[in-house]
């Protein structure tokens, strides 16, 4: 079994508006390995934000499965999700969501906090982090006193401090000019080639989705076009094979 | 996530908008502080009502010469002139509850010196009689049995009437008059202060019973007799003892009333006391009350906070918060909140009882130990307020919260 960071089978997942059911992802079924940087576009009401969500272990699937590094995450708990949110999955939002009246390097070490580590070893990682995005002589700095663009480098920091294995990036451009779009995605190509870390971009700006190594187009909450299509097919026909394999070996 | 950071975000977040603590926390300072203030004021008059107890004793009865009734019909009787004395007499030989027995007898007076003169009422007595009620001298020393054997013409002096006769003159070794006869003035006893009925114990001139008896009274038979209980001895028993013996001694038939009456003075300051520690009670409730709305002005501001901080809520979940950790960051600012509202209160009440004495004269008492009660109290509103919106808080499902706007 090669090791897929992510591999989600037939995802479903709707929303309940007044008694009406409204599905989001229709049996969507998706591999990332480690280390790969995907977007994901399709128009607003695609269902791209709720898959991400769903990725991002923030909601849970209504049919399908869903396993991260080998592991079924319909099987945690509510605790165990915020867990392996905490280590292993790092969030950017459109919005930044940084706290207000919070200098920066206690935000970008706010994760760490929920591990436990001390403030001082925090203070020395966040510290770290933020002087790979550049922002080191802003970091006792607050939030409304950077750019937007440097705002999303400090959520970029903060997603990145505790070395996870993906980040999830929610449409991070959206609320940045073409310029600042440019440097974001640019950090974002440079954190996925040193660092190794998967990334999954959600964007509905086909220029930005451009940056990464494998587009994934939604719409109707399906998959309608992929770029690693073949490979995925490829795979899915062998593990399939192999398993009417078994089943005719066994009866 | 260690204490000292969830209590370390607490302060942080609540001083993200100091207006807003400062006005959130003023419901729960006014509570305390009308509570510390209330106690402080009880205490005060707790404190006046004990040391009352403490000045006239506990432990002694007044017993009154009546004449004799029988079926509400009364029966004049001639009094024997010797019958308290000899009765104070009996009752201390014979009556195993009690310490000490003495006759008194009080005579209204004018009572002169060489710097002053008032009317007074002045008072024959045993020596055993400062035994009884715990009178001490502060200045000079009391009279004994020596000065009783011997008629001398003595007397010791209550704070007050020394005021009144010798002004700012010291009255030891002073003379004074009363009925032309010359006593000299060798103690000057130590102060009763007020009671709680206004009279003032200070005011008081006692001389030996046989020297009184007949210098001052003529022989005037005395109508009046003071013992007091033994250490560790009920005092109903003492009264029970002396009831059976007078009655004895003053050939009572059975069908006879009592022809003496035996007053126990301390249940009136007991019900005194009964009363201000209800007062007190009232008083404190009230004020608790006010501590109760505080703490549901807490409730409402953290509802408001959680509301208005879900998407922070959501990011914090987002990042790997788990419910516990927004449990306790939510139930740590309440606790915070409101042990800063405990800490205020205790100063404002303290400063409040200060005024109270300074300008309505009111005795109050703060205790320290009444600003750690009251921290803890706080606190403990704090958790109780504070659970229900930290608990809401952290029910929150991360997406929603993320999503809220």
């Amino acid at each position: 079994m090669d090791a897929a960071l992510i591999d989600i089978c037939d995802a479903c997942k709707a929303y309940h508006l007044d008694e009406v059911e409204i599905p989001a992802v229709r049996g969507v079924t998706l591999r990332l390995p480690a280390g790969q940087f995907m977007a994901i576009t399709g128009a607003s009401g695609s269902g791209k934000s709720t898959f991400m969500h769903l990725v991002g272990c923030l909601d849970r699937l209504d049919a399908g499965t869903y396993a991260f590094e080998g592991q079924a995450v319909e099987q945690l708990s509510r605790g165990q999700l915020a867990t392996l949110r905490n280590r292993r999955i790092g969030f950017v939002f459109q919005s930044f969501n940084l706290l207000a009246r919070t200098s920066i390097v206690d935000n970008v070490a706010l994760p760490l906090t929920y591990q436990g580590v001390r403030r001082r070893e925090r203070h020395r990682r966040a510290a770290e982090m933020i002087e790979r995005v550049g922002l080191s002589d802003r970091s006792r700095h607050h939030p409304n006193q950077l750019s937007g663009g440097q705002q999303q480098r400090v959520a970029i920091a903060r997603a990145l401090v505790t070395r996870p294995a993906v980040v999830l990036a929610d449409e991070p451009t959206g609320n940045l000019d073409t310029t600042t779009s440019l440097e974001i995605m640019t950090l974002l190509t440079t954190m996925n080639r040193e660092q190794g870390v998967s990334i999954v971009l959600v964007t509905h700006e086909p220029e930005i989705a451009a940056h990464a190594q494998r587009q994934v187009v939604f719409r109707d909450g399906k998959i309608v076009r992929d770029t690693e299509e073949g490979a995925q097919a490829r795979r899915h026909a062998g593990t399939e094979g192999a398993g009417r394999h078994l089943a005719v070996e066994a009866s | 996530m260690s204490p000292f950071t969830v209590i370390g975000e607490s302060l942080h977040s609540l001083g993200k908008n100091k207006v807003r603590t400062g006005l959130s926390i003023l419901g729960i300072v006014i509570g305390i502080a009308a509570v510390i203030a209330m106690v402080a004021v009880a205490t005060g008059a707790q404190r006046k009502v004990e040391r009352e107890i403490a000045a006239i004793g506990d432990d002694w009865l007044t017993i009154w010469f009546m004449g004799a009734n029988r079926g509400g019909v009364h029966r004049e009787q001639a009094t024997p002139p010797n019958m308290t004395r000899d009765d104070a007499e009996a009752i201390e030989r014979e009556c195993s509850a009690v310490r000490a027995a003495s006759p008194t007898n009080r005579v209204p007076a004018q009572v002169i010196s060489q710097f002053g003169n008032y009317r007074t009422g002045v008072m024959g007595v045993y020596p055993s009689f400062f035994d009884i009620r715990r009178w001490n001298c502060t200045v000079g020393r009391l009279f004994g049995n020596d000065e009783m054997q011997m008629r001398a013409k003595v007397c010791c002096i209550g704070l007050s009437s020394a005021k009144e006769l010798f002004g700012a003159v010291n009255p030891l070794g002073q003379e004074l008059r009363v009925n032309r006869v010359a006593f000299e003035v060798i103690g000057v006893l130590e102060s009763k202060g007020v009671g709680s009925d206004g009279r003032d114990f200070d005011d008081v001139i006692l001389f030996p019973f046989t020297s009184f008896q007949r210098l001052i009274a003529g022989n005037e038979p005395s109508g009046t007799l003071f013992a007091a209980a033994r250490a560790g001895v009920p005092l109903a028993t003492a009264k029970e003892q002396i009831r059976t013996l007078l009655r004895q001694r003053h050939h009572l038939a059975d069908e006879d009333d009592d022809t003496f009456r035996i007053m126990d003075r301390s249940l009136t300051a007991q019900a005194n006391a009964e009363a201000t520690r209800t007062f007190n009670l009232l008083l404190t409730s009230i004020a608790s009350i006010s501590l109760l709305v505080g703490g549901v002005g807490i409730m409402n501001i953290m509802l408001v906070s959680v509301t208005e901080r879900t998407r922070e809520i959501g990011l914090r979940m987002a990042i790997g918060a788990h419910g516990l950790h927004i449990l306790a960051q939510f139930l740590c600012e309440a606790v915070v909140l409101c042990g800063l509202g405990g800490l205020v209160g205790f100063c404002g009440g303290w400063g409040v009882a200060r005024v109270v004495s300074t300008q309505v004269g009111w005795e109050t008492e703060v205790s320290y130990w009444m600003a750690g009660v009251a921290i803890a109290f706080a606190t403990a509103v704090g958790l109780f307020f504070g659970f229900y919106p930290a608990w809401r808080a952290s029910r929150l499902s991360p997406i929603d919260a993320l999503r809220y706007e």
